[in-house]
């Protein structure tokens, strides 16, 4: 015997804690269907039984404000799974039972989970559970997701409900003379058939309250002739009853909520001091608040960068006159760590099938594809996991929303959310991790704008590129930094410019969001549920903009390595070809050098391999020298730098955009924005420079 | 009845009932609504000075953005020092 239990509940109430408790390592990831939202599915075993656990999305209400909603009422009513179990927190009660409300309404197969015990004891608050399940009119059970208390009693109730032993009744509420008003609305949805599956009184209901995702179900069977009914019914009720229906069907609920809190609920007197209190003080301070979160920021950023790459301590050090130390640093983080085995890896497998007598192409596939290709994808795994680490621990400890709301000032400008300015601060890192955990953000079309923005940051290995050119063309120390913090502000500008004109063209109707965000109690996050959430999204990152990296890493290397005669040189190589066809478009910018346009190739791929390619086309070693052997003169290094630091980042950015957005005219667009504002700004600067200097 | 202000103006640590939400957006409407900030219901204000308002209800926070803010209309429930 099989059975299916989906795990409904508000945010923040403990919901993934517990299923990550319930299943343990028997989980997987994935999304639903035709969404970007992430699901969540595991199974346990209890007394021979199989039981199928399903994770719905995080929701407040099943309404149809956001598409989390829609999936979690979808999820019910179509799939009916055998128990729903709704997760609500002893700590904030009145709120978290709203949904259990709503799932009680509309289902009766329902088992009451009252999460959170251990931390209501603390604070000297009691839940009579007995009687809370007598109210209700379903089991309930008392549990601690975090202390792994009270699951065997969850779990043997969830089997009681779905062998039938215990039946919970749907809860009915009186809404107040609502229903009068839904009578007719119930008659004209029995001829339709897109709502059947719904008890057509829930139904009826939430289309009076409003609901765009019913309405446009019924728009698109046919049956438009009740919207028009409903809009009748609506202003009916703001004139009989003087208030729009929404707003009677929800203080109707909290009504009833309210009754059965006060009649739950005993609270002693809280002697302990409130850590949400303190934290508060501290980080919703209006001057206070923003640094200390900014500089939590920027260490984060600091720790994760510095341990996988070397970036920025390696930057300082150099700076600072120790290059030995900065150098050191570089070599054994991790990335430095990986690509040295890669190294050795790769020249010892070359002798080793040199030895068996293989081809030189496979070998040069292998050696020079193959395993560097693999290389380039570890490397991303430490830093797309230790970002999952971070932003699990913010979000678990109540951290990230006070972040949001502190942030929300300035994001706001820019279109997005507080809670964008964290993704967007890591691709001053990395852009693949700022893209990759764009998926944080709330609606998708801040996912949109958030990842067709990022790649304009400049990242570690843009910065490199422009370090070595600087270094190679201006011998004033002053006018290096300023050439850097330039690109920087042009970059930031661009973000402006282009969020506003994205949200003209791009997405219209897009309104920036206003925040309605909840700040939950702070707490110690859970350190298994961080290990689970960062391991899953570093697996998924592997399996799906891993193979993509590969494949193009491999690409790019046979393009260098072969030409139309075989194997070549690189100026005789398919790579030299394109770039010298790309000369044309390059001299317009003021660089006809096909050196330059073979270097801008290579830094599609990656802006790691553009110097690279530069020291093989000139045949000297030193990077430096060998890109000051290019002989450009000032207003050539102000038009390349400038394109250099704007066009596509790399493909692993663009792999993680398409495997984070799956739209592939919205790749296009990025490629091609960028390609086309890269070419103007290098164009406009090198003419403009040209006439200055 | 004392004189009804917006929830963008209410100064911190002030307690204040809620008495009409003209949040425009269904949307935002009836999130407003269901975290519990229907007409009647009481908040305390706990942080209010640039950017969202914060609230505290039965226990639970909840920031809100100044533009729903300032659609929301409140009046002190007691003086608690600040109203002027």
């Amino acid at each position: 015997m099989e059975v299916t239990v989906a795990l409904a509940g508000a945010p923040n109430v403990g919901k993934s804690t517990l299923f990550n408790m319930l299943v343990g390592e028997r989980r997987h990831v994935g999304n639903w269907p035709g969404k970007t939202v992430e699901k969540y599915e595991g199974e346990l075993e209890h007394h021979g039984v199989k039981i199928r656990v399903v994770d719905l999305p995080g929701t407040y209400s099943l309404g149809a404000i956001s598409e989390e909603e829609v999936i979690a009422r979808e999820y019910i009513v179509r799939e009916k799974p055998d128990v729903v179990v709704v997760v609500t927190s002893a700590i904030e009660l009145e709120r978290t039972l709203y949904l259990a409300v709503q799932v009680l309404e509309l289902y009766d197969r329902v088992v009451v989970a009252v999460n959170k015990m251990d931390a209501a004891r603390r604070r000297g608050i009691h839940v009579n559970v007995p009687k809370l399940s007598k109210l209700l009119g379903a089991p309930a059970v008392a549990i601690s997701a975090i202390e792994g208390e009270g699951l065997h009693r969850l779990v043997e109730l969830v089997l009681d409900v779905a062998q039938g032993r215990i039946r919970a009744s749907r809860l009915r509420l009186d809404y107040d003379g609502l229903p009068y008003f839904t009578r007719n609305i119930v008659e004209k949805l029995g001829q339709c058939h897109s709502l059947s599956g719904y008890p057509l009184e829930w139904a009826a209901m939430r289309l009076l309250e409003g609901d765009p995702a019913f309405e446009k179900s019924l728009l698109d069977e046919g049956c438009g002739d009740v919207l028009g009914e409903i809009e009748e019914a609506r202003k009916s009720v703001e004139r009989k009853l003087g208030s729009p229906p929404e707003l009677i069907a929800v203080s109707a609920r909290y009504e009833f909520i309210q009754r059965v809190v006060s009649a739950v609920l005993e609270k002693a007197s809280v002697a302990e001091p409130e850590l949400t209190e303190t934290l508060d003080n501290i980080f919703l301070h209006p001057h206070v608040g923003p640094l200390a979160a900014l500089s939590l920021m920027l260490f984060l950023l600091l720790v994760i960068f510095s341990i996988n790459t070397g970036f920025p301590l390696n930057f300082i050090f150099d700076y600072m006159g120790m290059p030995g130390v900065a150098s050191m640093i570089e070599e054994n983080s991790l990335a430095g760590l990986l690509s040295k085995f890669f190294d050795l890896l790769s020249s010892a497998t070359a002798s080793w099938l040199a030895a068996l007598g293989a081809p030189s192409f496979l070998i040069s596939l292998v050696a020079d594809g193959v395993i560097p290709g693999v290389g380039s994808v570890l490397s991303f795994l430490p830093l797309i996991f230790m970002v999952f680490v971070a932003f699990s621990v913010l979000e678990d400890s109540g951290l990230m929303a006070r972040f949001a709301v502190l942030g929300h000032r300035f994001a706001h400008r820019i279109g997005l959310t507080g809670k964008a300015l964290l993704p967007l601060l890591l691709g001053i890192g990395c852009n693949v991790p700022a893209i990759v955990g764009a998926r944080i953000l709330e609606s998708d079309e801040e996912k949109l704008l958030t990842s067709l923005l990022a790649p304009l940051i400049p990242c570690q290995a843009r910065l490199v590129v422009i370090l070595v050119f600087v270094s190679a063309f201006f011998s004033n120390p002053l006018l290096q930094a300023l050439m850097v913090v330039f690109l920087y502000l042009y970059s930031g500008l661009l973000i402006v410019l282009l969020s506003l004109l994205f949200r003209r063209i791009l997405l219209k109707g897009y309104e920036p969001p206003e925040i309605i965000i909840e700040l939950p109690p702070y707490h110690k996050p859970s350190l298994r549920v961080v290990w689970w959430y960062a391991w899953d999204h570093t697996v998924h990152f592997l399996k799906k903009a891993g193979t993509v990296i590969l494949a193009l890493s491999v690409i790019m290397w046979y393009l260098v390595a072969y030409g139309p005669g075989g194997a070549a040189t690189v100026e005789e190589s398919y790579a030299a070809i394109l770039g010298r066809l790309l000369v044309p478009v390059t001299s317009l910018m003021g660089l006809p050098d096909w050196r330059v346009a073979l270097a801008f190739e290579a830094g599609f791929v990656a802006k790691e391999g553009l110097v690279e390619t530069i020291v093989l086309a000139t045949g000297i070693n030193n990077p430096v020298a060998a890109v000051r052997s290019l002989g450009l003169t000032i207003p050539q290094v102000v038009s390349f730098l400038i394109a250099m630091n704007l066009y596509t980042p790399c493909v692993a950015t663009l792999a993680a955009f398409y495997e984070e957005i799956r739209k592939a005219k919205y790749l296009l667009f990025l490629v091609l924005y960028e390609m086309v504002v890269a070419f103007i700004s290098a164009a406009a600067a090198y003419y403009a420079a040209s006439f200055f200097l | 009845m004392a004189s009804l202000i917006p929830l963008s103006n209410a100064p911190p640590g002030a307690t204040v009932r809620v008495v009409r939400v003209e949040v425009r957006g269904r949307g935002a409407y009836r999130r407003l609504l269901e975290l519990g900030v229907y007409p009647g219901a009481v908040l305390r204000v706990v942080s209010n000075s640039l950017g969202p308002v914060i609230v505290e209800r039965g226990g639970a926070r909840l920031a809100i953005g100044r533009r729903h803010a300032y659609r929301i209309l409140v009046e002190p429930v007691e003086v608690t020092g600040g109203w002027r």
